[in-house]
């Protein structure tokens, strides 16, 4: 049987005319994505749903005006409306993202596991935690080239354009993050995958 | 008259610049086909390579979800504020 999945476009323009359960799949779609671009910024759970669900009141009322006009970049878009937002709160406090470690992982979730791969479950949640905590480590400026070509699907061409640099500069900046996240995760000896 | 063809080796050179574009399908046919073949030819490169892909993959896994009520809230402002 062919499933074949309703683009981000079609789902945008089913939306514009009225359909809200389009809008309910393209946040389940994207969710994560932007979701966690946010909390690695601003590093607080709160905030982050906080300035998730400002993203998407602005993402309605942008694309019921008839002022959306991205073609095919959906996702892009509502990374950089949530980018924005995120800039937006800490120039209101006045300052800009600090690294500190919030501890997302506990052992009480780990409670109701009880089946044979418990194990393994557990060791991947922490797997997960480290590596965010790891990204929280970089620099801000490759910090920042992560979340917007990892998570937010930009090309390293619209990254350059969006944080003012070479494209060279952007791609050397996801090179650097890389290296130091490899140096990293050999400076604390992880494992990348309980499988 | 002999037929001379003259065979270049394929060029096995490629920068970390050029993987990062690899990993991320942002290089031209042509391109791909030299970093892959340099992948595939070049064991500290395919090291290299295979660290960025494991990397990669670490990012996807860290992906962490909205709380559930927050979807919710989203969806009551589109249906409150629905034009009629």
């Amino acid at each position: 049987m062919c499933t074949q999945q309703i683009s981000d476009n079609e789902l945008v323009a089913q939306f514009i005319k009225g359909d809200e359960n389009a809008l309910q799949k393209l946040i389940i779609r994207h969710e994560k994505k932007i979701y966690t671009s946010i909390y690695l910024l601003v590093k607080d759970s709160d905030l982050a749903n906080d300035i998730f669900q400002d993203t998407f009141i602005k993402v309605i009322n942008t694309l019921r005006s008839g002022n959306y006009n991205e073609e095919g970049k959906f996702l892009s878009w509502v990374l950089r409306i949530a980018h924005n937002l995120t800039i937006d709160h800490f120039r209101g406090q006045k300052r800009m993202p600090m690294a500190y470690d919030t501890e997302e992982y506990s052992i009480f979730d780990t409670l109701p596991l009880m089946d044979s791969n418990v194990e393994d479950k557990i060791i991947n949640k922490q797997i997960q935690v480290q590596v965010r905590q790891l990204i929280d480590q970089l620099p801000f400026d490759q910090k920042e080239v992560v979340i917007m070509r990892h998570y937010g699907n930009m090309s390293f061409k619209e990254i350059a354009e969006a944080t003012n640099v070479s494209i060279n500069t952007s791609l050397g900046r996801m090179r650097y993050a890389i290296i130091n996240l490899r140096k990293m995760i050999e400076e604390k000896n992880l494992m990348l995958s309980a499988d | 008259m002999a037929l001379w063809i003259k065979i270049t080796p394929m060029k096995s050179e490629c920068t970390l610049n050029d993987l990062v574009d690899y990993l991320y399908n942002e290089t031209q046919l042509l391109k791909s086909v030299e970093v892959q073949n340099t992948i595939d030819n070049n064991e500290e490169i395919n090291e290299i390579y295979q660290d960025m892909v494991a990397i990669s993959k670490a990012l996807d896994d860290s992906l962490i979800a909205p709380a559930a009520c927050v979807r919710e809230s989203i969806m009551n402002y589109a249906r409150l504020t629905a034009p009629f």
